[in-house]
Formats: structure tokens, sequence, C-alpha cells
């Protein structure tokens, strides 16, 4: 069985490095959503009817922001674990094309 | 012209600092007045049954006005509530689109590495990994957008509750005004009576019907408030209560020199 072409190593290698990107996009955009949420929390008024609906409400935003902060951090996960293949793909590459070059 | 989100603030802001003078109006002019007349000499000579009687209707006319100041003051107290709840709601539907453009980027159609690798991690990843973080991703989207739909609500009732309230005070200051000068001119006690006697306990009652409406209004918040935390506590999208982590070992081997073949291969 033939290996793929290094442009098509090279493009695949790409891919994943661009993808990466695409992880490190989202991790941004959820640590906003949590920044967002933390600053969601709506301080108790003295008030006859909504106390409850409010300690509710900040209930739920408190576990969004948890799970926003959790998200950006599983995303940057991705991202590199992502990065770790075609790093490993690389100098498996490199090695390969040596040990071709050497003989 | 778009109605904004400021325009409405600021509509309901007017309609607020009204209320506030209406029921200081109420507070500092009407009922000092009605209860001046309830306690001073009235200015003409009537059968102490008589005078006894309209002792009567202007106590319980002051009563009654005492009864509905301390009720606006109560809820004076969550006026600036929706205005915090609007912006928040505002801010939340950002949140509910942020999280639909990321489920969007992650889509396979969206994505390079579908198209450029295969083998068992990459089948790992895609099938896998990718579906739980866009499910996730979704469901963070529709829990904002549950959440700024409860706000939007709240806000919303709240704002109706004090542009009810402002009516009912701007009707009763122009009554008790009215009826308080006829009644001191000592020409027209009758009418003025009546206007104390009747019209003040029915803009009573309405204010009371306006609480009680309200607070269908609060039990309808508790309604969406076990909606938004269906949505953000959705177990089988977030298990255990926490953002779905796919093991970076699942998916993450691209070496060949661990006796296997690498589990990313490219697509030739």
């Amino acid at each position: 069985m033939t290996q793929p072409t290094p442009d098509v190593i090279e493009v695949a290698k790409d891919a994943l490095y661009r993808e990466a990107g695409l992880w490190d996009e989202q991790v941004g955009r959820l640590s906003d959503c949590a920044f967002q949420a933390e600053h969601s929390i709506i301080d108790l008024y003295d008030v006859v009817q909504f106390n409850d609906f409010l300690t509710g409400y900040n209930e739920v935003t408190r576990v969004f922001a948890r799970l926003c902060t959790q998200g950006s951090l599983v995303t940057r996960d991705v991202a590199q674990t992502l990065r770790t293949v075609a790093n490993t793909y690389e100098e498996t590459d490199d090695s390969l094309r040596a040990q071709f070059d050497h003989h | 012209m778009a109605y904004s989100i400021r325009d409405h603030i600021e509509s309901y802001e007017m309609v607020l600092a009204r209320v506030h003078t209406l029921h200081a109006r109420l507070r500092d002019e009407l009922i000092p007045r009605v209860a001046g007349l309830a306690t001073a000499p009235l200015g003409f000579v009537l059968p102490p049954i008589v005078t006894a009687s309209i002792r009567a209707s202007l106590q319980s006319a002051l009563e009654t006005l005492r009864y509905i100041e301390s009720r606006v003051e109560l809820h004076l107290w969550s006026g600036p509530l929706p205005i915090r709840m609007q912006i928040n709601a505002d801010a939340w539907t950002s949140v509910s689109t942020a999280a639909s453009v990321i489920a969007g980027d992650l889509r396979w159609e969206n994505r390079p590495v579908p198209a450029r690798w295969r083998g068992l991690a990459a089948d790992t990843y895609e099938q896998r990994v990718v579906p739980g973080q866009i499910a996730a991703a979704t469901q963070l989207g529709a829990a904002a957008q549950a959440i700024a739909v409860a706000l939007n609500w709240v806000a919303m009732s709240v704002m109706l509750f004090f542009a009810g309230l402002l009516a009912l005070l701007a009707q009763l200051l122009a009554i008790g005004a009215g009826a308080v000068a006829t009644f001191a001119s000592g020409l027209g006690i009758p009418a003025a009576l009546m206007a104390l006697g009747a019209s003040i306990p029915m803009i009573a009652t309405q204010v009371a019907v306006l609480t009680t409406v309200a607070a269908e209004g609060h039990g309808r918040a508790q309604t969406f408030l076990a909606d938004m935390r269906t949505k953000v506590l959705d177990g089988s999208e977030f298990p255990n209560g926490r953002w779905p982590y796919p093991e970076p070992a699942r998916y993450n081997d691209a070496t060949v020199s661990d006796g296997d073949p690498s589990d990313w291969v490219v697509i030739r």
C-alpha cells in the first residue's frame, strides 16, 4: 500500500491545526458566556413577590456560568489534543522522511 | 423605527417616576388633608348624628387611603427590578446567540478535519467527541434563551403592573383632591362624601386586584423558573451536572511506534 504524498499529509496536518484553531475560538466564546453569566446575577431586592424567583434565577445563572467555564476548559483540551496529534504526526513524518533520505 | 430596549426602559422609567411623584402627593398632600378634615371641627352646624356619620366616612376614607399608600410604597421597592431584568434578558439573548454560533461552527461541514482524516481515533472524534460538544452548546443556547424569556416575561408583568398602578393613582388623586376641595367649601358635602366613601374604596379594590394579577404573574414566573432549571440541569447533555468531557486518550493516538498503526489515518 502506498503512503500518502507529502503534500496530502501537509494538507491533512494543516486541517488538524486549523481545526484546533476553530476550537480555540469556542474557548473564547464560552469564556465570554461564563463572564456574561457571572455578571448577570441579580442582587436580591427587598420585594414582596419576586425574591424566590430571583433566588432560583441566580442559582441557575451560577450553574450556567460554571458549565460555560467547564466548557471552555474542555474545548481548550480538544484543541490541545488535536495539536498534539498533528505534532506527533509531523514528528513521525519527519522521522520517516529522514530515514528515507538516509537510505 | 425599531423600538429598542433603551426606548422601552426609558418609557418605563417615566412611568415609575410618575408613580413615585403621585405616591408622594398621596402620602404628603391628600392623606394629611383628609386626616385634617376627619379631625378638625366642621365649619358648619349639623345634627350630631350627621356629624358623626360624616366623621366616620372621612375616617374610613382615610384608612383606605393609608392602605393604598402602604401598598404602593411596598411595590415601589420592586420598581427598578424590571429594568435590570430587561438588560439581563438582552444579555442572555446574546449568550444564546453565541452558544448557537459555537454549535454551528462545530458542525461537520464547517470543520476541515472530516475531509482529511479517518481511522479509529478520527472516528471516535467525529462520532463521540464533537457531537457531545455540539449538543452541550445547543443545550446551553436553549437554556440561555429560556432564561431570557423568563426575565422578559417577569419584567413585562411588573412594568404592566406599574402602568396600571399609575392610572389608578392618577384617578385616586383627582377624585380625592376634588372631594376634599368640595368638602372644605361646605358645598356639596354629600357628593364629596360619595367620592370619598365609594370611589376611593373602589380604587383600593382595583389596587388589590392589580396586586393579585401581579401575584399570578409570579406564579407563572415559577413555571419559567422550572423550565430554566430543566434546560440548564439537563442530565443527558450535562451528565452529573457537568460539561461533557471527552477523554483525550480516546482520540489522541497518532503514533506509529506503539506497535499498531496510527489511529489517525490520512485520507488520500
